[in-house]
């Protein structure tokens, strides 16, 4: 029961915030662009051409999910000093870090269920809908990739901005990286984002034949979750 | 109830508590009275199990704050130096989730929250802690250390931010914690404070415990210059 409670509080505070409006706007506009995209001529291509455009969409969504909910979650409240009340309750770390993923979980699914209405409502959408639920599966997976990622640092840092601004920067110049090999391509054997384009790339081509981008993706996720969970059981409040 | 031994603690190569070892009773109210860096907030944290001992050893209630976190902080009440509250809920709000992850049915709870929030002057106030002075943020911080009636009660500071009549009800609290046979470790700058709340003083300084002094039987001054001096 009072497992809940945690996650029931981390919810009020999320309503509260100004980051539930922020989501919102940007959602909205996100969706925006994607009705407008999948509502021109370019949908007697699908879906082929639309793969790679949604796929372009929900990466933006997960950005702003991670940026807006993961990438200050632990650090915000290291700064404003509520971490310590985190700490003290008699509880396991770990459920914490549990209860501080459900707003950036919660956050990406809404989104991908408001993209999948679009995509369902459209006319010829009823043939594209198996395509688009293995591209909502391969960028489920770049998700919880880029959350763990994102929470390790946000559990690293010890309260200050610098990280963090740091970590959205990143996560912008390897999210671009796969589409122009001119920036940061010799990163891409290590960006979670090129291993989804090259999924996306695989899907818009109609095979999944190759693993190794979901295998990268779930070693990805499983070294992040661990460092982060090993990181919050060492956390130490010393201001 | 409260007991340390050999505890160190290092920050690199400062060393922040030297060999700090101190058993407090059920029923004591045991003052740590010392200069800025002396050591008492580094003592308390390690004992809210905030922070791990470099090495020696600490217990709440006999329980290990290392290798029995949980159970020490189910018999633990702590207030910061800093009141730390969410600051997106309200004072009945921090104290309800409070209690509830604490595993405190709600049947017990809104009575004790209403009871706690009259005590503490705060009854009525329903506007977010975000809005609160610092006072008041501290009044919620320590109605939420005692909320689930903890065996063992740290305050680190408490009077810092208090106005008058907000030192005289903590002082009221502490002597009532002492008279309900609770432990309670409490760090403060001044003797003052301690000679009027505390039934034994320990003196720290450059992480050190000093001595101790007996606020019915001396002058805690005379003693703090002769230990600290």
């Amino acid at each position: 029961m009072s497992g809940w409670a945690l996650v029931e509080k981390e919810f009020l505070s999320l309503l509260r915030g100004w980051r539930l409006v922020a989501f919102l706007t940007a959602t909205a506009i996100l969706a925006s662009g994607f009705i407008f995209l999948i509502s021109t001529e370019q949908k007697a291509a699908l879906p082929k051409v639309n793969i790679e455009a949604a796929g372009f969409f929900i990466s933006l969504q997960i950005i702003l999910c991670l940026g807006l909910f993961a990438s200050d979650m632990v650090s915000s409240s290291s700064r404003d000093g509520t971490l310590q009340l985190y700490l003290l309750l008699p509880r396991r770390r770990i459920s914490v870090l549990v209860a501080k993923f459900v707003p950036p979980i919660l956050s990406y699914f809404i989104g991908i269920a408001i993209f999948s209405i679009i995509v369902g409502s459209i006319p010829n959408g009823t043939a594209f809908m198996e395509t688009w639920w293995a591209l909502v599966a391969v960028d489920t997976l770049l998700f919880f990739a880029l959350l763990f990622l994102v929470s390790f640092i946000s559990v690293s840092s010890n309260g200050t901005s610098g990280p963090i601004t740091a970590l959205v920067t990143l996560m912008l110049l390897l999210f671009f990286s796969p589409f122009n090999p001119l920036m940061l391509a010799f990163l891409n054997p290590i960006n979670p984002f090129a291993y989804g384009y090259d999924l996306i790339k695989d899907l818009s081509n109609g095979t999944l034949d190759n693993s190794m981008p979901a295998g990268v993706l779930v070693v990805i996720m499983l070294v992040f979750a661990a460092l982060s969970f090993v990181m919050m059981a060492r956390k130490e409040v010393t201001e | 109830m409260i007991e340390t031994s050999g505890l160190n603690r290092f920050y690199g190569r400062f060393h922040a508590l030297r060999d700090f070892s101190v058993r407090v009773e059920k029923g004591e109210v045991v003052g740590l009275v010392g200069p800025n860096g002396s050591g008492k907030s580094t003592a308390m944290k390690i004992l809210a199990t905030l922070m791990r001992p470099s090495s020696g050893k600490a217990l709440i209630c006999g329980h290990d704050v290392v290798k029995e976190p949980l159970e020490a902080k189910r018999n633990l009440g702590y207030v910061p130096e800093k009141a730390a509250v969410w600051e997106d809920l309200n004072a009945q709000e921090n104290l309800y989730y409070w209690g509830r992850l604490h595993g405190m049915p709600a049947r017990t709870l809104r009575p004790r929250i209403e009871a706690l929030l009259k005590e503490l002057g705060l009854e009525g106030e329903r506007k977010l802690t975000a809005k609160f002075s610092k006072g008041m943020k501290q009044r919620v911080a320590i109605g939420m250390a005692l909320l689930h009636s903890p065996q063992v009660v740290i305050l680190d500071e408490p009077t810092t931010g208090l106005d008058p009549d907000g030192r005289l009800l903590l002082r009221n609290i502490i002597l009532d914690l002492g008279k309900q046979e609770r432990t309670v470790l409490v760090s403060t700058h001044e003797l003052l404070e301690a000679a009027k709340v505390c039934t034994r003083v320990v003196f720290m300084k450059l992480g050190e415990a000093r001595g101790t002094g007996d606020p019915a039987k001396e002058d805690l001054e005379a003693r703090y210059r002769e230990l600290t001096g």
